[in-house]
């Protein structure tokens, strides 16, 4: 894999996430509505930051489907939830693939910090810790 | 926010079908999030992840090949003494306080685990550890010092990551994520004993 391979891989996780999570958001209320809504920003930083670094790049970024088949059925808050640790647990391994294929330092910098975010919000959502967050 | 799936006319459905299915040849990324795949990480195609170099580990895992970089070994080596240092700091805890000794054997094994893989990535001897700062005394005292140190790790091996390369940086990026886990598991359990 190469690092536009693993970006654009990444940039395609972040459109995905960005669905989930808004899917998510819809069946939420209170905090946890405020902060799926925060991590929705966060995506949607993450995205244009991808974005930019391919475009830099010379590369057409990916772009995002119309719609997405959910991995589970989100009808209650705890399936929202359900979905959102899911989607950061695997987006922690599109991250972790981005540090190993990483060319560049600023790019391996973006991984690093990204893939400790996607396993922070893992705890914050009620997820466990795990040895290897990212790992295949 | 977008629209609930389920309120997708069925035609969108289908579309939605057939664009993941595009999708999963065109872009790993999206696939691996919301394709269905399984999120077991012992089957097959969970999860990301390259399928160049590094050999299987005992736990079915690609590791990185033990180094012959001298900057690599160093970088790998300081993080296996730091993370020793760390577990032998949890055991003392435990022991101290034996109240603990539940909540803390979690980042115990974690620890155990990103020892075992650091000292077989730097094929150097295990670090010697040095003698261990006192523990703060009380328990919920201990519990925030212990939390503190595994962010501070995770900060020091996030760092150390960023000037590695290849499968040698996603190791320490990895059990710097897992330290972040463990400081933030530690900090919510701390507020759990305050109330």
């Amino acid at each position: 894999m190469t690092q536009v391979q693993a970006l654009q891989s990444a940039l395609a996780g972040e459109h995905a996430a960005l669905y989930g999570v808004g899917v998510a958001g819809g069946k939420l209320s209170g905090a946890k509505f405020q902060a799926a809504s925060e991590l929705d920003e966060r995506h949607r930083r993450q995205r244009d930051k991808l974005t930019d670094l391919l475009i830099a790049a010379g590369e057409t970024p990916a772009a995002a489907e119309p719609a997405y088949d959910l991995p589970l059925a989100v009808t209650t808050p705890a399936t929202a939830t359900a979905l959102i640790l899911l989607i950061e647990r695997r987006l922690a391994a599109v991250y972790a693939d981005l540090v190993e294929n990483a060319e560049q330092d600023a790019v391996r910098a973006l991984a690093i910090q990204n893939l400790l975010a996607a396993s922070a919000t893992q705890i914050s959502w009620g997820g466990a810790p795990v040895a290897f967050p990212g790992a295949v | 926010m977008p629209n609930d799936p389920q309120l997708l006319p069925r035609r969108t459905a289908v579309v939605a079908r057939r664009t993941t299915l595009r999708a999963a040849a065109l872009a790993a990324g999206t696939a691996i999030l919301l394709a269905g795949c399984s999120d077991d990480p012992g089957e097959p195609g969970a999860g990301g992840g390259t399928q160049s170099g590094g050999t299987k580990g005992p736990d079915g895992k690609k590791q990185p090949e033990p180094s012959t970089d001298p900057a690599v070994v160093a970088a790998l080596s300081t993080a296996a003494g730091q993370v020793a240092q760390a577990a032998q700091r949890l055991s003392a805890a435990s022991k101290a306080y034996p109240a603990l000794a539940a909540q803390l054997a979690i980042a115990a094994k974690y620890h155990a685990q990103h020892l075992a893989k650091l000292n077989e990535a730097s094929g150097a001897d295990p670090a010697a550890v040095d003698k261990l700062p006192p523990l703060p005394t009380g328990a919920a005292a201990a519990l925030a010092d212990l939390a503190s140190r595994e962010q501070k790790l995770s900060v020091a091996h996030a760092t150390s990551a960023a000037k590695l390369s290849g499968p040698h940086a996603r190791l320490l990026a990895m059990v710097a994520a897992s330290e972040t886990q463990l400081a933030a598991s530690l900090t919510v359990k701390k507020k759990q004993a305050a109330r």
